[in-house]
């Protein structure tokens, strides 16, 4: 019995000092995954008990953040992600890729006009847009642009190919742009043009 | 080293393919040079990377302006005490660690 307390302890100790540093980390994907922090809490819990239930599954000296990353996705995708499984259809393919470029050049008048863009877009707005993502495109979307990680280690916390995860980002950044745009034009910071309601007859292979 | 060799001449569309590539540092040391000197010579190219690379880095760091955290010392405490009762609990894990998803959309 005391041999098992003292693997217990060690095994616990080994596993806050290793694990509970990313809590942080999670917490915040976990908020923008979940849109609540009530969700986001529950969600980071779950993550962490099922980590330290599979301790053992741990190689030691390998990518315990991506590790923690993939469970916590994992219980997202799987337990926390819209229940209404009817996919969202992504309107995305009117969007080429001087779509962004292409609208501000046409409506403002500065050299750089996505400084002048950007500088009316607020936090809010990005939020806004974040949350409006389809869950499979905000997943991966947060995952790369607030931590950091590759494509590959990207495809493996999600578990899809690689190509997938690049198609996936492409077109939620294509998102994002068309949600902010769209803001700014409802906000009246700049002016629209018709091409944001209508599709162009570009093709776009994504 | 000549480094010309290692450059592809692009056009325009194969240059835009590699931009988020590019944007990422996930881009190969080849691509990188070609698409550089693409948009060294193609104005509308080099237009297009400044914005597209400017809402990046701009998103990036709103993304991480709202981010902050929130009330983390009692997550934490819960967390532990989570811990806790795992260590009381004599179940061994018996489920999957990863379950397999439909992530088709």
């Amino acid at each position: 019995m005391t041999d098992l307390t003292i693997d217990s302890k060690g095994r616990r100790t080994a596993f806050e000092a290793e694990a509970l540093p990313h809590m942080d980390a999670l917490y915040r994907t976990a908020l923008r995954m979940t849109k609540n922090s009530n969700d986001a809490e529950d969600l980071v819990q779950e993550a962490f008990v099922k980590a330290y239930r599979f301790w053992d599954r741990f190689e030691s000296g390998s990518n315990c953040r991506a590790w923690l990353f993939k469970i916590m996705t994992n219980i997202f995708i799987n337990d926390y992600r819209s229940k209404s499984r009817t996919p969202t259809p992504v309107n995305v393919d009117d969007i080429d890729d001087s779509y962004l470029y292409n609208h501000l050049t046409e409506t403002q008048t500065e050299s750089n006009p996505e400084q002048q863009f950007l500088s009316k877009v607020l936090d809010d707005d990005v939020k806004r847009a974040i949350e409006e993502l389809p869950d499979d495109f905000r997943v991966v979307t947060v995952l790369s642009f607030l931590e950091g990680f590759s494509y590959q280690e990207i495809a493996d916390i999600v578990g899809l190919q690689l190509g997938t995860v690049k198609s996936r980002l492409h077109r939620g950044r294509k998102l994002l742009q068309k949600q902010l745009l769209e803001y700014a034009i409802r906000n009246g910071y700049i002016k629209g043009n018709k091409d944001i309601e209508l599709p162009t007859s570009l093709e776009t292979s994504v | 080293m000549d480094t010309s060799k290692e450059t592809k001449t692009l056009n325009c569309q194969q240059a835009l393919k590699l931009l988020y590539e590019v944007i990422d540092q996930e881009a190969s040391e080849i691509d990188q040079s070609s698409i550089r000197e693409h948009v060294e010579r193609c104005r509308h190219c080099h237009g297009i990377f400044d914005a597209e690379k400017a809402v990046h880095e701009f998103i990036q760091a709103k993304l991480k302006a709202i981010s902050t955290p929130n009330e983390l010392s009692t997550l934490r405490s819960r967390v532990i005490d989570k811990l806790d009762k795992v260590d009381c609990s004599k179940t061994p894990a018996s489920e999957k660690l990863f379950l397999s998803h439909g992530t088709d959309l």
